[in-house]
C-alpha cells in the first residue's frame, strides 16, 4: 500500500466522520428549537414539585378529555385554564371529576384521590392561568359567623334550587341541585365561588366572604339539628308526611284489609 | 222478563248465592217468596245491567267475574243440601237461624275437640296478652325513664310509641287468635227488618202535617202570608250586597311597580346597592328598587340581575336594554305569580318551581317550556357615573300574571 493512497483513505474516513458530526449538531439543533418552539408537552416546565406531581395526575386522569395543558376539546370537556385551585378541589374532591359518563349532572361520589393528590392537582391546574383559589378561614371566623344572617342570604339566594333545608331539587331537563347535607364548609365555599356546572357564581363582591361564612354555618346548623318525633323525611315539611301516610299507611291497611275479605 | 222467571230459586239456598239473586227474588229465610216492599235494595234489576255484568242465570259459570272480595265462595252440593235443609226448619223469635259450621264444610279448629290442642291455644292467647301487659309498664316505665329533652323528645316519641304499638298488636292478635282456635265457627243468618215504614205510620205523618198547616191558617190569614212572603224575598239581599266589597277596581295599580328612573338596585338581603363589578360572570342577584317603601309598588319590584359572558345575550332588544352585559327581569313569573331564580348559569334557563315553566334569559326570556304565556318583562338598566347600576324607568309591560283588563 502506498502511502498516497493511505492518505487518500485517511481523508475519506475522516469526510465520514464530519459527515455524522453534521447530522449530529443539526439533529441537536431540530431537539433545541422543538423543545423551544413546540407547546411544552405534560411534563411541566415548572420546577415546583407539587405542580410536576399535579401535572402527572392529569396526564393520567384528566387529559383524554380536558386535552393537554387544560386546553380543553371541542364537545367534550372545557378548558380548565383560569378555573382555578377551588374549581378543582371541587369538582375532584366530591368525586364529580373524573366523570364516570356523560349525563345532565354529575353526581356526588366517592372521589379516587387523596387530599395530597387533590391539593397537587389543584396547585397544577392554578399554574395554567389565574382563577379563585382554595378557601382559608380561620376558627375565629366561623365562630363569629351568624347563622340567622346566614339563614336569610341562604333563603333569598340558594333555597330556590337547593331547598330551604338544603335537601336539593329538581332543574330542567334532568339536571338537579344537589343536596347539601354530604358537602364540607370548605366544598360549599368552593361552589359559591366557582359556580359548578349550571350553578350560579356568587362572587366575594357579591356575597362577602363573612356572609359566606354565615350561609354555611346555617347549613350546617340545620343539619345537625334534630328532627321533632322521628324521621326527618328531607325536611320537606308535613306534606311529605302526609304523603307517606297515605300511601304507606293508609295503603298497607287497605292490603291488609282486602287479604281478610279474600280470606272471609 | 219470561226468561228470568223461569231462573226464579226454588230455595232459599239458592236465592243464598248472590246479592242481586236476592234483590231480584227476595225470599225469607224459611224458602218463601217474600212480598215485594217499596225500599231501593228490593228494585228490580234490568235483565241488561246483569247481562254487562255478567250476572245473568243464563251466562255460563265460565264467563262470570273471578271470585272477588266480597263475594262467597259458591257452596259445594253437600253444603248447599244441608244449609237448605237448616232454613227449612222454623227460626227462632228473631227470625234467626243457627247454622252449623259443618253446614258449610267449615272444619272446627282442632282446639275445639282435643283437649290438648285447646290448653296450648289457651296458653298461646295468654301469652299474647302477658305480652301487651308487659309492653304497657313498658310505657310507664319509658314515660319515666327516658329524658324527653333528648332530641326533642326523638327517644320518649320512640320508646312510647313503640311499646303501645306492641301492647295494640299483642292484644289485637290474641283475640284473633282467640276468635280463630277456641270460638265456635257456626253462622247465624238473620232476615233483614223492612227498610220502609208501615202504610199506617205514613198516613199518620201526612195527616200531622196537613193538620198543622190548617192549623195555622195559611190560606186564610192573608196578611200573615204575605209579610211571611216579603221577608223570605228579602233574605237574600245581604248576600248581594255584600259583593261590594269585591272592590275597589285596582285601576292602574297592576301596571306600575316601585321601579323608576333613576332607581339604584339594592340587593333585597342586605340592602347594599349593586356596583358594576359584583356579580361575576354567570353571576344572579335579587334586588329592589331604592326608596320603594310602599306596599303595592313594593310587591311588584322583584327583580333579577343576571351577568352575562360578553356574546351570550342573543335577543337584539334585551341587549339594548341591558348594561354591560347585565340584565334585568322581574322576578314574578308571568303565570302564576310566582317568584322564579332557579338559573342556571350555562344554559341560562329560568325555571319557575311551581309549574316549571323555563325562560330562555339569553333570549329576551323566551318561554320555552311550562304554561307561562307570556315573557318576563325586562327592565332597562344602566350604569350611573358611580358605577352603580339603576334603572331607566319602570318596567314597560306589566308584571306578574295576567290579569283581565291587560289586553
Amino acid at each position: 500500500m502506498s502511502p498516497s493512497t493511505l492518505a487518500a483513505r485517511f481523508v475519506s474516513r475522516r469526510r465520514q466522520l464530519a459527515g455524522a458530526a453534521v447530522i449530529a449538531v443539526a439533529l441537536g439543533l431540530l431537539g433545541m428549537l422543538y423543545a423551544a418552539l413546540a407547546p411544552a408537552g405534560q411534563a411541566s416546565t415548572s420546577t415546583d414539585p407539587a405542580v410536576q406531581r399535579g401535572a402527572a395526575i392529569y396526564g393520567q386522569a384528566c387529559a383524554s378529555c380536558h386535552g393537554f395543558n387544560g386546553a380543553g376539546i371541542d364537545h367534550v370537556a372545557p378548558s380548565l385554564i383560569g378555573v382555578g385551585a377551588a374549581s378543582i378541589d371541587f369538582q375532584v374532591g366530591t368525586g364529580r371529576m373524573p366523570l364516570k359518563e356523560h349525563g345532565p349532572e354529575a353526581p356526588r361520589k366517592r372521589t379516587q384521590f387523596n387530599e395530597q393528590q387533590i391539593r397537587d392537582l389543584a396547585t397544577y391546574v392554578a399554574s395554567l392561568g389565574p382563577g379563585p383559589q382554595i378557601p382559608q378561614f380561620s376558627a375565629q371566623q366561623w365562630q363569629r359567623a351568624d347563622t340567622a344572617y346566614g339563614g336569610a342570604l341562604f333563603r333569598t339566594n340558594c333555597a330556590q334550587c337547593h331547598n330551604f333545608a338544603g335537601s336539593g331539587g329538581e332543574l330542567t331537563y334532568g339536571k338537579y341541585a344537589p343536596s347539601l347535607t354530604d358537602a364540607t364548609p370548605r366544598q360549599i365555599y368552593e361552589a359559591m365561588i366557582t359556580g359548578p356546572e349550571n350553578m350560579p357564581v356568587f362572587g366575594d363582591k357579591q356575597i362577602t366572604p363573612a356572609q359566606k361564612l354565615a350561609i354555611i354555618k346555617y347549613i350546617r346548623t340545620i343539619k345537625t339539628q334534630a328532627d321533632p318525633g322521628g324521621a326527618g323525611l328531607g325536611r320537606v315539611g308535613p306534606v311529605t308526611e302526609t304523603v307517606i301516610g297515605w300511601l304507606a299507611g293508609i295503603g298497607v291497611l287497605v292490603i291488609v284489609t282486602i287479604w281478610i275479605g279474600a280470606r272471609a | 222478563m219470561a226468561d228470568d222467571d223461569k231462573e226464579a230459586p226454588k230455595t232459599a239456598a239458592e236465592a243464598h248465592g248472590s246479592v242481586f239473586e236476592r234483590a231480584k227474588h227476595p225470599v225469607t229465610t224459611s224458602g218463601e217468596e217474600k212480598p215485594r216492599g217499596r225500599s231501593a235494595s228490593a228494585r228490580e234489576i234490568d235483565a241488561e245491567v246483569l247481562q254487562r255484568g255478567n250476572m245473568a242465570p243464563d251466562v255460563p259459570e265460565k264467563a262470570r267475574p273471578a271470585r272477588k272480595v266480597g263475594r262467597r265462595k259458591p257452596l259445594t252440593p253437600d253444603a248447599e243440601a244441608a244449609q237448605a235443609a237448616m232454613f227449612s226448619r222454623p227460626s227462632d223469635s228473631d227470625g234467626t237461624h243457627a247454622v252449623p259450621a259443618e253446614a258449610f264444610g267449615i272444619e272446627h279448629d282442632p282446639a275445639q275437640t282435643d283437649p290438648r290442642e285447646e290448653k296450648f291455644a289457651e296458653w298461646q292467647v295468654s301469652a299474647l296478652f302477658m305480652v301487651a301487659a308487659l309492653a304497657v309498664i313498658g310505657f310507664v316505665i319509658a314515660y319515666v325513664m327516658v329524658d324527653p329533652r333528648i332530641d326533642l323528645g326523638r327517644n320518649m316519641n320512640f320508646a312510647l310509641g313503640g311499646t303501645l304499638a306492641i301492647a295494640l298488636c299483642a292484644m289485637g292478635a290474641a283475640f284473633c287468635l282467640w276468635a280463630k282456635k277456641l270460638l265456635p265457627h257456626d253462622k247465624a243468618v238473620q232476615e233483614r227488618h223492612d227498610f220502609f215504614s208501615p202504610e199506617e205510620d205514613e198516613l199518620a205523618a201526612e195527616e200531622v202535617f196537613f193538620k198543622g198547616v190548617q192549623e195555622m191558617g195559611l190560606g186564610s190569614r192573608k196578611i200573615l202570608r204575605r209579610t211571611l212572603l216579603a221577608a223570605g224575598a228579602l233574605l237574600p239581599i245581604p248576600a248581594v250586597v255584600l259583593l261590594r266589597d269585591l272592590g275597589p277596581l285596582p285601576t292602574t295599580k297592576l301596571r306600575h311597580t316601585g321601579w323608576r328612573n333613576g332607581a339604584k338596585l339594592l340587593d333585597v338581603v342586605t340592602g347594599q346597592p349593586i356596583k358594576l363589578g359584583d356579580l361575576e360572570i354567570g353571576g344572579i342577584a335579587t334586588v329592589m328598587p331604592e326608596g320603594a317603601t310602599d306596599v303595592d309598588t313594593h310587591a311588584l319590584a322583584p327583580t333579577i340581575l343576571i351577568r352575562f359572558a360578553p356574546g351570550q345575550i342573543r335577543s337584539k332588544k334585551e341587549f339594548a336594554w341591558s348594561a354591560d352585559n347585565h340584565v334585568a327581569y322581574s322576578k314574578i313569573c308571568s303565570h302564576a305569580g310566582c317568584p322564579i331564580s332557579l338559573y342556571e348559569q350555562q344554559t341560562h334557563h329560568l325555571l319557575c318551581p311551581c309549574h316549571q315553566s323555563t325562560f330562555d334569559m339569553a333570549d329576551d326570556a323566551n318561554v320555552i317550556f311550562g304554561p307561562a304565556a307570556r315573557r318576563l318583562p325586562q327592565l332597562q338598566i344602566d350604569i350611573d357615573s358611580q358605577g352603580y347600576f339603576v334603572a331607566k324607568g319602570d318596567y314597560k309591560h306589566p308584571v306578574g300574571p295576567s290579569f283581565w283588563e291587560r289586553g
